[in-house]
C-alpha cells in the first residue's frame, strides 16, 4: 500500500536529518572531545538568521542559506575560542555543562528575539511538488532532503577518508598527542571540526524548518533525537553509526506514528535510546572499551 | 564543667540559635519576599540531593526534575485522597529514594555522557507519564494541590509554611552533614576520584552508587512535595529538562561538591536573579547560562569554593601578621 | 600452604594473548619480584589478581580461597592491597582522607547510624583517624596530612598510595612500580620500608619494578615475564645471569655479540 512507502520515505528523510545533526555532534566530539549540547540551539539560531536574511534583507534563498552557514561557522569558532579552549584539561562534565550553559543562553536569546511558540514560515529548499511513483504520492520535500543529505554525506566521507585534511582529522580524533607530534596543527583541526559540525547543524535546521514550522523551541526535541541517534548508532564515537542511527530512529518513529498511534511518535526515540542504553551502552555499532589501569 | 555537660550545653545553644533564626526570618521577610524565601529553601533541598549524587560522587544527573515530579504528584495525590501530610511527605520521599535507587543501576553500566543521557531520558519519561496518566494526574492541565494540615493547623499562609520548610531543611541538612563527614561521604568522594582505587579499598560501586542516587531521589522528592503544596498547582510542563539543567546550573555556580554551602548559594542565585533585576524568563536564561560558563572557566569550585579559598588566604594573612608582630 | 597460588593463568584481549599459562606461588613473609620489559604483562597480572580483569583460564587461590569468586571490592576484606603504576590517588581529597579511605572496611556502623550521628560512629571515626595519623607519621607524610593531594610532588604521591594500601592492613601487597620517578636516596629509603614491612608486619609483597637494583637487593625470588609468559624464576643472582632473561632485555644480537666478545 502506498502508506508503507510514504511512511518509509518520511522516516528516512527526517531520520537523515537526525543523522546529520548526529554527524555534526560526533564530528565535534571525536575531534575535540566535547559533547556539544548547545548544538540544537546553534542550529536554531542559524536557521533564524537565514530567515532574517531572507525576509528582512530580501536575499535570494541560496544566499540566505549560505549566509546562515557562514554565521553557524562563526558561532562554532566562537564556541571553540571563548568557551572550549579556556576549559582545556578540565573534567569532561565541566565542558559538557559549559555547553549546556551556552544552550541556556542561546535559547534565552532566541526566545527574547523571536518569541516562544511563535511559528514563522520557512520556505523549503526545493519546490513543494507532489511526486507520483506508482500508487504513492511523495512529497518532493522529503525526497529532496534525502537526496541533499546523501550528497552532503558522500562529499563529507570523501573528504574524511580521501583527503589529507580528513586524515589529519581522523588522526586527531584518535590520539591528539601523537597527531601533534606528527606535525598536525591540532588547534586548526579543532576549529575545522567546530566549523563543519556547526555548518551541518545549520543545514539540518534549514532543511527541517519547512517540515515543522520555524520557531524557537523546534530544535529542542529535534536535537535530543539527534543526540539519541548518535548514541544509538555508535555511542557518540562512530560517524557512520550516527548517520545510520539517525535513519534507524527516523524510520521506526515514522512507522510508530503512522501505524500505531500518533502521540507515540515523540516518545519512540526516547524508548529506543533507553533500550539501547540498557542492552548495549556503546551503541549498536559501537565497540566495547576497557580502561587501562 | 565536664566534657559531656559542655557538649550538651553547646548543642542546646545551637538548637536555640537555629530555632531563633527560623522564627525571626519570616518576620523580617514578609509577603512577596517570604514566598521567595520558601522557594529558595525548597530548591536548596533539591540541590543538596543533586550535590550528593553529582558533586560528591561524580554521577552526572539530569534526573532531578523527574524525581521532583514523582515527589510532587505522589504527595499531592495522597493528600487529596486523605492521607495526612506528615505521612505523605516522608512517603513521597521514600518513593523518590526507591526510584533513585533504580536509577543507580544504569549508573553502574554507563559512563558520564551516557549516564547524562539516561537521566535525561528518565526525566522525559516521568514527564510523559504525568501527561498521559490523566485519571491520576489531570494530564497536561495539571492538578491543584491543597495546603497541608499539620497537627490540626492548616498551613494557610506563607509564614506557617516557612516553619515547615525550614524544619524539614534543618533535618535534612543535619542528615547530610552526618552522612558526608564519615565513611560514606569519603566513599562517595573516593568514587568520584577514582572508581578503580575505591573498589580496591573495599568500596562496592553497586552499593554506593545506588545509595547516592537514592539519597538524591529522597531529597528531590521531598523538595517536589514541598513545592507542590506550596505552589498550590502543579503541571507536567514544570518538571521538564530545563528544570533539571537549572538545578545542575545552580550547583555548578554555587559550587559542585559543596553540598551544604554551595547548594544554598546556587539556590539563592537562581531564585533571586529574576526578582532582583525584574527580567524576563528569557533574559534570566541567558544570564544564567553565561553565569554557568563563566563559573566553569574562572571559578571551577563555584562561589562556595571561591569563598573558601578566600577564607584560607585570609587565614594565612592573619597568621603571618600575628606571627610577624610577636 | 602458600599465601597466593596462581596456576595456568591466561588472559586475552581480542586477538592478543596478554598472559599465557602463568604460574606463581607466593608464601608468607616473602618478597617476590616481577620484572620484564615494557608490555610484558606485569600490570595486567596485577589487574587479574585484583579482579579488575577476568582471566580466560587458570586459577588463583589466596589463603586457600578461590579468588575468581570475588569481586574487586572484596579484596580489601580478604587482605590484598595494591598500588598503581599511573597513580590512582583521590585527587580532590587530602592526604589524610585518602589514607582514611583505606580503613573503610574496618568501620562497622551502617548507613542509618551515620545519618543519625550516633556516638558510636564518632568513636569509630576518632579511632580510625588516630591510627591513620600514626601511619602517616611513620610514612613521613605527617606534615602534609591536611593538604590536598593534587598539589603534591610525584614521589610524595607514591608514598600516599603506599600508606593508603597499608591502611588496609593487608597480608599481601601488590606494588606496581613504586619506585618510578624516585631519586637514588628515595629508592634506598623504599628498600628499607619494604624490608621492614616484611619483617615487622609480616606482609608479603609482589613487587613490579623497573629499577633492577631495587629488585635484586630486596626480593628473595624474582619472576621474569616476557610477552605474557614466564621465562625465568629463581634467586636474583641466578635470574640476572639467565640467558633468556638477558635476551629479552637487551636483544638476541647484542647478547650474542657480547657473549662472543667475552669468549675471546
Amino acid at each position: 500500500m502506498a502508506l508503507l512507502e510514504v511512511t518509509l520515505i518520511d522516516g528516512i528523510s527526517v531520520g537523515s536529518l537526525y543523522g546529520l545533526l548526529g554527524l555534526g555532534l560526533v564530528l565535534i566530539y571525536r575531534a575535540t572531545g566535547v559533547a556539544n549540547f548547545a548544538h540544537g540551539e546553534m542550529s536554531m539560531i542559524s536557521t533564524f538568521i537565514a530567515h532574517i536574511l531572507l525576509t528582512s534583507a530580501g536575499l535570494p534563498l541560496a544566499l540566505a542559506v549560505f549566509g546562515a552557514i557562514v554565521f553557524a561557522a562563526l558561532m562554532g569558532i566562537c564556541m571553540e575560542r571563548i568557551v572550549i579552549r579556556p576549559l582545556e584539561g578540565a573534567a569532561p562534565w565541566s565542558i559538557v555543562f559549559a555547553t549546556f550553559g551556552v544552550n541556556l543562553a542561546l535559547n534565552g536569546t532566541g526566545v527574547a528575539l523571536w518569541a516562544r511558540n511563535q511559528p514563522y514560515l520557512f520556505p523549503p529548499v526545493f519546490p513543494r511538488v507532489p511526486i507520483h511513483i506508482g500508487n504513492a504520492r511523495f512529497s518532493s520535500l522529503h525526497l529532496g532532503i534525502i537526496g541533499l543529505v546523501a550528497v552532503l554525506v558522500v562529499l563529507f566521507m570523501v573528504f574524511f577518508r580521501c583527503t589529507k585534511l580528513g586524515l589529519a582529522m581522523r588522526a586527531t580524533a584518535q590520539d591528539k598527542k601523537a597527531s601533534e607530534l606528527m606535525g598536525i596543527s591540532v588547534k586548526r583541526i579543532r576549529i575545522l571540526a567546530w566549523i563543519m559540525g556547526s555548518a551541518f547543524g545549520a543545514v539540518a535546521g534549514i532543511l527541517f524548518a519547512p517540515v515543522v514550522f520555524l520557531e524557537t523551541t523546534m530544535m529542542i526535541p529535534f536535537l535530543m533525537k539527534g543526540v539519541f541517534a548518535a548514541f544509538v548508532g555508535g555511542g557518540m564515537v562512530n560517524i557512520t553509526g550516527a548517520l545510520l542511527g539517525g535513519v534507524f530512529v527516523g524510520i521506526i518513529e515514522s512507522f510508530v506514528g503512522s501505524y500505531l498511534f500518533t502521540e507515540g511518535r515523540d516518545a519512540t526515540a526516547l524508548i529506543i535510546l533507553i533500550i539501547v542504553l540498557l542492552i548495549k551502552p556503546q551503541g549498536l555499532l559501537g565497540a566495547t572499551r576497557i580502561k587501562k589501569v | 564543667m565536664t566534657l559531656k555537660v559542655h557538649r550538651a550545653l553547646r548543642l542546646s545553644l545551637l538548637i536555640l540559635a537555629i530555632a531563633a533564626v527560623g522564627i525571626i526570618l519570616p518576620h523580617i521577610f514578609t509577603g512577596y519576599y517570604l514566598a521567595i524565601l520558601n522557594l529558595i529553601i525548597i530548591y536548596y533541598i533539591a540541590c543538596m540531593g543533586l550535590n550528593i549524587a553529582s558533586g560528591e560522587t561524580g554521577l552526572v544527573s539530569l534526573a532531578t526534575a523527574g524525581l521532583m515530579c514523582v515527589g510532587a504528584y505522589t504527595s499531592a495525590i495522597w493528600v487529596r485522597l486523605g492521607v495526612p501530610f506528615c505521612l505523605a511527605l516522608p512517603l513521597a520521599g521514600t518513593l523518590g529514594a526507591v526510584v533513585g535507587f533504580s536509577l543507580g543501576y544504569p549508573a553502574l553500566r554507563l559512563g558520564g555522557l551516557s549516564l547524562a543521557l539516561a537521566t535525561i531520558g528518565f526525566t522525559q519519561v516521568v514527564q510523559q507519564v504525568a501527561m498521559q496518566w490523566t485519571s491520576m494526574t489531570g494530564g497536561t492541565i495539571g492538578m491543584t494541590v491543597l495546603r497541608p494540615t499539620l497537627v490540626g493547623i492548616e498551613l494557610n499562609d506563607d509564614r506557617s509554611y516557612f516553619y515547615l520548610t525550614f524544619l524539614v531543611a534543618v533535618i535534612l541538612i543535619v542528615a547530610a552533614i552526618n552522612l558526608l563527614k564519615g565513611k560514606t561521604g569519603r566513599a562517595f568522594r573516593g568514587i568520584r576520584g577514582s572508581e578503580v582505587a575505591a573498589q580496591l579499598m573495599g568500596i562496592k560501586l553497586a552499593t554506593y552508587k545506588t545509595m547516592a542516587f537514592s539519597v538524591c531521589g529522597f531529597y528531590a522528592a521531598i523538595a517536589g512535595s514541598l513545592y507542590a503544596h506550596f505552589a498550590g498547582r502543579i503541571s507536567p510542563e514544570i518538571f521538564g529538562l530545563w528544570l533539571s539543567v537549572s538545578f545542575m546550573a545552580m550547583i555548578i555556580i554555587g559550587g559542585m561538591g559543596s553540598t551544604i554551602l554551595g547548594s544554598i548559594i546556587g539556590a539563592v542565585f537562581y531564585v533571586t536573579l529574576p526578582e532582583a533585576f525584574r527580567i524576563t524568563r528569557e533574559i534570566q536564561a541567558v544570564i544564567f547560562g553565561l553565569a554557568v560558563v563563566v563559573s566553569l572557566i574562572h571559578m571551577p569550585a563555584g562561589i562556595a569554593g571561591a569563598l573558601q579559598s578566600l577564607m584560607a588566604k585570609l587565614k594565612v594573612k592573619v597568621k603571618s601578621l600575628s606571627s610577624g608582630k610577636t | 600452604m602458600g599465601l597466593l597460588q596462581i596456576k595456568g593463568l591466561s588472559i586475552r584481549f581480542g586477538g592478543i594473548a596478554a598472559i599465557t599459562g602463568f604460574d606463581l606461588e607466593c608464601n608468607d613473609n616473602e618478597i617476590v619480584g616481577i620484572i620484564g620489559p615494557n608490555g610484558a604483562g606485569k600490570s595486567t597480572l596485577f589487574n587479574c589478581i585484583c579482579r579488575l580483569y577476568e582471566p580466560s583460564e587458570g586459577s588463583m587461590l589466596f589463603q586457600g580461597k578461590n579468588l575468581l569468586k570475588y569481586g574487586p571490592h572484596d579484596l580489601a576484606r580478604l587482605g590484598i592491597a595494591r598500588t598503581f603504576q599511573n597513580l590512582e590517588v583521590f585527587n580532590k581529597l587530602t592526604v589524610l582522607e585518602n589514607v582514611l579511605i583505606g580503613r573503610h572496611c574496618r568501620f562497622g556502623s551502617g548507613l542509618w547510624s551515620e545519618v543519625l550521628g550516633l556516638s558510636r560512629v564518632n568513636r569509630e571515626e576518632k579511632i580510625a583517624r588516630q591510627e591513620v595519623e600514626a601511619l602517616l607519621e611513620v610514612s613521613g607524610l605527617g606534615s602534609e596530612k591536611d593538604r590536598e593531594v593534587a598539589g603534591l610532588p610525584y614521589g610524595k604521591l607514591k608514598m600516599v598510595e603506599l600508606a593508603r594500601a597499608l591502611a588496609l592492613q593487608p597480608r599481601l601487597l601488590l606494588l606496581d612500580e613504586p619506585s618510578a620517578g624516585m631519586s637514588a636516596e628515595e629508592i634506598a629509603n623504599m628498600r628499607q620500608v619494604l624490608l621492614e614491612l616484611r619483617e615487622k608486619r609480616g606482609i608479603s609483597i609482589l613487587l613490579v619494578a623497573h629499577h633492577l637494583g631495587l629488585v635484586m637487593t630486596t626480593c628473595e625470588r624474582v619472576v621474569v615475564l616476557n610477552f605474557g609468559e614466564k621465562i625465568a624464576e629463581g634467586a636474583p643472582g641466578e635470574v640476572a645471569r639467565d640467558k633468556a632473561v638477558l635476551e629479552a632485555y637487551i636483544g638476541k644480537k647484542t647478547y650474542l655479540a657480547e657473549g662472543a666478545s667475552k669468549a675471546e
